[in-house]
């Protein structure tokens, strides 16, 4: 008898924990969900000025995968997050290693490393247009001053250049954020093991490769996904350097949903591009919390 | 040693052109060959923008949205990181799943929506609408974050609350809470960093000029010139007035977050 009363308690008890977690989920489903549903829902419509909806089946859809700025928007996106996210890893990876050894000033640079992830996306995006002006900017002066460049380069106006510019600016901010993360793991790695390499006279890339580096991988690679999600939806840095220009030279998928939905007022097709990112964001998304899901330890 | 210096140039160069260019006078910053020390430091180009920028304005908005939001989400989020760390529910592993997955869905996505949900409500242009939307897309990384916090607090320190006959909501406020203080500055501070800097919605949910936040304020002053005569000494000097409060708050506080930065993400 005693028993059954302690497991009502106990399944009553689960009941009233959900308690804790209700503000959230009410949040979640009235800002996420609902407006999910009415991205999927609005993608099958086109849309009027006055709110009215005309059902057009999957003629969105079929305008999209025959649209030429499809295509572009595509490959950019490839680069964007793909060249994008192995820039920042590997420039993140070599700042750690470096990070990693005692040396006068360390405790300065590190603080050094938060002010480019600190410095809001707009302020990044206002100090780069400048320096990336033709005539004025101090890039161009740079290179013209080291002989590379002779005349002025137009870097974000021209189509050829816009998007690795804009890209640089993103590598610039993200890669210091990815150092300061890999730098923890790297502290995570037990010394003994360094310790017993140098016994059997391993040198330092001997030891990275057979020590460091298979133990930091998996650590690596959920923090390269994080940040690729991060880039497929970073809207904001290309929109506030080129606004996805020019010709579109710069846009990802997600300026395209913006300039449909804000500038062309194509609010059906841009729920259809919308319905497009979050398929492959959820793509993204299994990976990432398999990754995550996966404890390590060193031992 | 030549490899650190190369890093901090790195680092610091854009910052450093920053400064040198808000203090170039109108006229010398159209010259060429492009110098990165002015000839004359015209300090008043902060004045004129302080005014132009209307930067008291801008300030006072961005701190009541980012105060609002980092309210909301600690009242939201603390409970729930609390349940997931240390209370048994129904459905845990999918509510864990969700939160993670919910980092993923970028506002942009979804923008159209709520931006017609808030219109009906008559959200646009209101502290209450921008508070709403930082709060959610910085919920989940903060739930997450804290309830890798929570997970250090010792289940025995809990048990002899309990035993003493606190009920769970106690046991909250008055051991974890002070146990993982320091997790609750670090999110505070991210959701700080986040909201402060957060353009979409401030740029596309706002449309009167008082309602506008400091980012929005200073991204207009280079959007409403035309591309040949942006004034850049003053988007320069507008742009570090933006960074300053940042900028104090992370040198301050750099000890604590290095290792912290992302262990709700990540780990």
């Amino acid at each position: 008898m005693k028993e059954i009363s302690l497991q009502t308690k106990q399944r009553k008890d689960k009941m009233l924990n959900l308690l804790y977690l209700l503000p959230m989920v009410v949040v979640f489903v009235v800002f996420i969900i609902i407006p999910v549903v009415s991205v999927f829902n609005n993608s099958f419509y086109t849309i009027r000025l006055n709110g009215s909806k005309v059902w057009l089946g999957l003629n969105n859809y079929k305008k999209f995968i025959g649209d030429s700025k499809t295509l572009l928007a595509f490959k950019n996106t490839l680069i964007w997050v793909g060249a994008g996210t192995l820039a920042k890893i590997l420039l993140g990876l070599l700042m750690a290693l470096i990070l990693y050894k005692e040396f006068h000033g360390k405790r300065l640079l590190t603080g050094v490393m938060l002010i480019p992830y600190a410095t809001p996306a707009a302020v990044s995006c206002m100090i780069w247009r400048n320096m990336y002006h033709p005539s004025f900017g101090h890039i161009g002066q740079f290179l013209r001053d080291i002989g590379i460049l002779s005349g002025e380069i137009s870097f974000l106006g021209n189509m050829k250049t816009s998007l690795i510019a804009v890209m640089i600016v993103n590598v610039w901010a993200v890669a210091p954020f990815c150092a300061l993360n890999i730098l923890a793991t790297l502290y995570s790695i037990p010394t003994y093991l360094y310790e017993a390499a140098d016994i059997d006279g391993a040198n330092a890339i001997e030891r990275f490769f057979a020590i460091t580096f298979p133990l930091i991988l998996r650590d690596v690679r959920t923090l390269a996904l994080l940040i690729a999600i991060w880039a497929f939806n970073s809207f904001d840095v290309i929109y506030m350097m080129t606004t996805g220009g020019p010709a579109n030279s710069s846009s990802i998928f997600v300026n395209l949903i913006y300039q449909n939905a804000f500038e062309f007022n194509n609010r059906g097709y841009s729920a259809a591009i919308s319905v497009v990112c979050f398929i492959l964001l959820s793509i993204l998304a299994v990976f990432y919390v398999r990754s995550k899901r996966k404890d390590i330890s060193y031992e | 040693m030549v490899v650190v210096a190369l890093m901090v140039v790195l680092l610091l160069f854009p910052i450093v052109a920053m400064i040198s260019v808000s203090l170039k006078e109108g006229t010398s910053v159209f010259t060429t060959p492009v110098k990165w020390i002015p000839e004359r430091f015209v300090w008043y180009n902060y004045i004129e923008v302080f005014m132009k920028m209307d930067v008291l304005t801008g300030f006072k908005n961005s701190i009541l949205v980012t105060a609002g939001s980092i309210v909301a989400i600690l009242v939201i989020g603390i409970p729930a990181a609390y349940a997931l760390s240390k209370l048994d529910f129904y459905g845990k592993i999918a509510t864990y799943g969700i939160v993670l997955a919910s980092q993923m869905f970028a506002p942009i996505i979804v923008v159209i929506p709520l931006y017609q949900m808030l219109n009906h409500w008559g959200w646009i242009d209101s502290y209450i609408g921008l508070i709403a939307m930082n709060t959610t897309f910085n919920l989940a990384f903060i739930v997450l974050m804290l309830t890798s916090h929570f997970d250090n607090v010792p289940k025995e320190t809990m048990e002899a609350a309990i035993i003493d006959g606190c009920n769970k909501f106690r046991t909250l406020v008055k051991i974890v809470l002070p146990i993982s203080s320091m997790g609750i500055v670090v999110a505070i501070i991210f959701i700080f960093t986040r909201t402060w800097n957060e353009f979409l919605f401030a740029f596309t949910f706002t449309s009167r000029s008082n309602m506008k936040t400091i980012i929005v304020k200073l991204y207009e002053i280079l959007k409403n010139n035309p591309a040949v005569g942006i004034p850049w000494h003053l988007v320069m000097a507008g742009a570090v007035i933006t960074t300053i409060p940042l900028i104090i708050l992370f040198v301050s506080i750099r000890n604590y977050i290095t290792g912290d930065a992302t262990k709700g993400a990540i780990k």
